[in-house]
């Protein structure tokens, strides 16, 4: 039932929030975590050649930093007692999360109830709230 | 973090796929579950005066069924080592389900995506929907 869990993050307040609901789900059963970022790819595109901005290092550096922060996750998760890996792709946020989650055959999934935007006056991000219309896994949100 | 559980149900099959969930949170903490029914007062009323329907009697009738299938649950919940108490409230569903969280001092809400209607188009019920956006404490959502 919570065996294997998909805990998507930007890495924002909220989205840290779930990390110590998903180490308490260990009692409940979790074996294995797989931490997910998501790097929006839509935020790599330029409508103008000639901007000048050097994408292939911004990309480099999200990815340098997303490894550095998802490290610091799963080693929290291990020390927990968890098996956990992570991974990062490049892509559109819920979709990304929504196939990696039938990839990984996950039985639930945490998720933060807002991200990095947290807009006040939006009572549920807009990733967050796709995932849960759209998964199939239960999912467990946690509110900012 | 998960001591106090609300599980509102409308005992539709979405609904109920919810409480095995609720029984292996037992294992992660959780002690005591509070089974919330709510009976929708707006279908309890008709602006019209000239005809006659016995609205108390179809209450009585809906609380009657309502302790029947809620205490069904309760056993269930009990059996597997959990403290349980059954609340039937008449009302405006997720205004009512909200409430309780507050006043119950809950820790999470498990809830079903969808109820009796159940809407093949609705990739989550109206009354989830609203719980999950206004709710201040974390919502474990069972999908369809």
């Amino acid at each position: 039932m919570f065996d294997r869990i998909l805990y998507p993050t930007d890495f924002s307040d909220v989205s840290m929030k779930a990390v110590n609901y998903v180490k308490q789900l260990k009692d409940a059963g979790t074996r294995e975590v797989t931490v997910l970022h998501v790097i929006d790819e839509r935020t790599l595109l330029a409508p103008d050649v000639l901007s000048g901005i050097d994408f292939i290092a911004l990309q480099d550096e999200l990815r340098r930093i997303a490894d550095e922060e998802c490290n610091k996750i799963v080693e929290q998760l291990r020390e927990g007692g968890l098996s956990a890996r992570f991974i990062v792709k490049n892509g559109v946020p819920f979709l990304e999360i929504l196939r990696t989650a039938q990839e990984e055959k996950a039985s639930l999934i945490v998720i933060g109830s807002h991200g990095k935007s947290n807009l006040e006056e939006m009572l549920l991000g807009s990733v967050s709230e796709k995932v849960i219309r759209k998964a199939v896994q239960p999912v467990l949100v946690i509110k900012r | 973090m998960f001591e106090r559980i609300l599980y509102p149900t409308d005992f539709s099959d979405v609904s109920m796929k919810a409480v095995r969930y609720v029984k292996q949170l037992k294992d992660a903490g959780a002690k005591e579950a509070i089974v919330l029914h709510v009976i929708d007062e707006r279908s309890l009323v008709l602006t019209s005066h000239e005809i006659a329907i016995d609205f108390a009697a179809i209450e009585n009738e809906l609380r009657k069924a309502a302790d029947e299938r809620g205490n069904k649950i309760l056993e269930e919940l009990r059996e597997r080592g959990l403290e349980a108490r059954l609340k039937i409230v008449k009302g405006n569903p997720f205004k009512t389900i909200l409430k309780t969280a507050q006043e119950e001092d809950v820790s999470l809400i498990v809830i079903g995506s969808h109820g009796r209607s159940n809407v093949e188009e609705m990739l989550l019920g109206s009354v989830s929907e609203a719980v999950i956006r206004k709710a201040v404490r974390p919502v474990l959502v069972v999908k369809r």
